[in-house]
Order: C-alpha cells, then sequence, then structure tokens
C-alpha cells in the first residue's frame, strides 16, 4: 500500500468513528429528555409520610395522629 | 382534654393527578397536647401544583417534628404567629426561585390550624378554607380571590362573583405572587366546636347546609365517624361531577 493509500484509509476511519460519536450522543440526548419529560410528572401515588424520629428527642413529645398526605416524591429543599 | 382530628382526599373524576397535600398531627407533649392540621391546593392551572403543595405541606410537618417539641416550653402566641408568616413567606420565594429556574409556574394555597392546649391560631393564603361548625357553620377565612376582593370593594355584586369567569382566580397564593400577607387568627377553643379546613374542590357543589349537617360534633363523636363523614361528603361531590382534586381535614378539641 502507498502512503496516499494509509492516509485515505486513516481519513475514512476517522470520519467513521466521528459521525457515530455524534450519532449516539444525539440519540443519549433524545432519550434522556423523553425520560426526564416523563418520569416524575406522572408521580400519582400516594406518599404517606410516616413519623419523623427527630420527635423523639424532646423530652415528653409523643406523636399520635401522623397523616402527612402528598401526591409526589419530588423535593425541591 | 383531647384533640380529635381526621382527614380524606381525593383526585376526583377527572384530574390525572392529585394536586393537592394534607397533614394532620397530634402530639402528647410535657406541657400538653399540640396539633397541626393543614390543607394545600396545588394550582390547577399552573405545571407542578402538588410539588408546590407538597413542599408546603411537608415543611410544616417537618417543623412540627423537629422545632416544635423544643419550642413549646416557652411558647408565645405572638412569636408563633411572626414564624408562621416568616415561614410561608420563605416557602413563596423558594416555589417562586424554583420556578423562575425551571421556567415553570407553580403555586399553592396554604390553609392550616396550629393547637397548643386550649388555643390555637389559624393561618391561611389562597382560596382553601376554613369553617368553624358549632350550633351554627361560619366561615373563618376570607377567600383571596379576585372576585372576593371586588365584592368587598363595592365593585361586583355577590351574584355577579359566582358567574364572573375570573372566579378562580387568586390574588395571592405561595409561590406565584411575589408578597403575601398570610391571614392569621389567634383563638380559644369551646366545647363542641368542630373546625374544618378544605380545598375548594371539596366545598364547590356543596351547601352550607350541607356541611353543617353533616360534619357537626353530634355527627362525629369519633375520629372513624369523622372519616366515615368525610368520606361520604368526597363521594357526593364526586357524584355532582366536580372536576376538582377533593381535599378535607376536620379538628375537634375535646375539652
Amino acid at each position: 500500500m502507498t502512503r496516499d493509500e494509509l492516509l485515505v484509509i486513516a481519513a475514512a476511519a476517522a470520519a467513521f468513528v466521528i459521525i457515530n460519536i455524534i450519532m449516539w450522543s444525539i440519540i443519549a440526548k433524545k432519550e434522556r429528555k423523553a425520560k426526564g419529560i416523563a418520569a416524575p410528572q406522572n408521580e400519582t401515588a400516594e406518599d404517606t409520610v410516616s413519623s419523623v424520629p427527630a420527635a423523639a428527642a424532646a423530652e415528653g413529645f409523643v406523636l399520635v395522629d401522623n397523616t402527612v398526605i402528598v401526591h409526589t416524591k419530588d423535593r425541591i429543599i | 382534654m383531647d384533640y380529635i382530628t381526621a382527614c380524606d382526599t381525593d383526585i376526583g373524576i377527572s384530574k390525572k393527578i392529585n394536586q393537592d397535600s394534607v397533614c394532620v398531627k397530634t402530639a402528647n407533649t410535657a406541657t400538653g397536647k399540640a396539633a397541626l392540621v393543614l390543607v394545600c391546593d396545588g394550582m390547577g392551572g399552573l405545571s407542578r401544583g402538588e410539588l408546590a403543595s407538597a413542599e408546603v405541606v411537608r415543611s410544616f410537618a417537618e417543623w412540627f417534628d423537629a422545632e416544635l417539641p423544643f419550642e413549646l416550653p416557652d411558647w408565645d402566641w405572638k412569636t408563633a404567629a411572626r414564624n408562621v408568616i416568616s415561614r410561608l413567606r420563605r416557602l413563596n420565594a423558594i416555589l417562586m426561585d424554583y420556578g423562575a429556574h425551571n421556567g415553570i409556574q407553580l403555586g399553592t394555597t396554604a390553609t392550616g390550624l396550629i393547637a397548643v392546649n386550649k388555643d390555637f391560631m389559624t393561618f391561611h393564603v389562597g382560596d382553601s378554607r376554613i369553617y368553624r361548625i358549632s350550633d351554627k357553620l361560619s366561615q373563618i377565612t376570607d377567600d383571596h380571590t379576585f372576585v372576593n376582593r371586588a365584592v368587598k370593594m363595592g365593585k361586583m355584586t355577590p351574584e355577579e362573583a359566582l358567574t364572573d369567569p375570573r372566579r378562580n382566580a387568586l390574588v395571592q397564593c405561595i409561590g406565584v405572587t411575589g408578597e403575601v400577607a398570610p391571614e392569621v387568627r389567634l383563638g380559644t377553643f369551646e366545647n363542641n366546636t368542630n373546625f374544618m379546613i378544605c380545598s375548594d374542590g371539596f366545598r364547590h357543589v356543596l351547601t352550607e347546609k350541607e356541611l353543617f349537617e353533616e360534619l357537626s360534633p353530634e355527627k362525629t363523636p369519633d375520629r372513624k365517624a369523622m372519616k366515615s363523614q368525610l368520606r361520604g361528603l368526597i363521594e357526593t361531590v364526586k357524584s355532582r361531577n366536580e372536576n376538582d382534586n377533593i381535599t378535607a381535614a376536620l379538628f375537634r378539641a375535646e375539652l
């Protein structure tokens, strides 16, 4: 093989690799976006939070009723 | 003395997500009894209303569990009122900041009652309501709606308000309006008196007569009866084609 032929093969291989990287990164980005939109927004399960142990830290403080109903597991704070 | 309380919530017949959140907590403490009852109605027209209502409920629930026990020995209602107003304003700023960073608008009402022994405080932002039910039914919160304000200013009649297209528009809620001015009231419990806190979805299609008759102290002698009466009214609301989420909590101090 001549030097020119080797250069053409190397250039073609490099182009193939670059095109693959670009293509798969676009696909991955689209998949991430689709998951991001779908998951938290459709969360409808009732999340009944149980007792928080911190209450036990104060002497004589005993929770009697303890119902907290929210409809998402997402948090801001 | 004892506190009796119950709550219930329902997604309703047409919404895909329940944006309401509710919290009912009571505790025996070294200085007596304490309670927190809170209903938050995430804004129907706004995205992530369920997140807004959940954040407010979680914040107050965590305060009850982790901070209140240590505040009780030096409990002072004026300080407590200032702290509640600060908490609501802080939550408002957090939700507004979150919305701005994520390009969304999320908001919630916040209407609740804090009880310590024979005394209580109500706090309120939005159009959820608190009713006092004894030998009569009386609404003890003011709706923070555009039409209610217009009626009070004499610019609209109560009849016009019922059909005005802006009847659901709020003049303040947590997470949307830059400034919030929570309505806070202090009081002392009386025997044989229920307090009912509800989202607008619970009360829209029920008459005051129905609320009074079904949620009177006589009809709700214990927690089980409270729960049953609330569920019965929620089913009635659904049968009348209410489109909103439906949430209510009931509380009584037995002196």
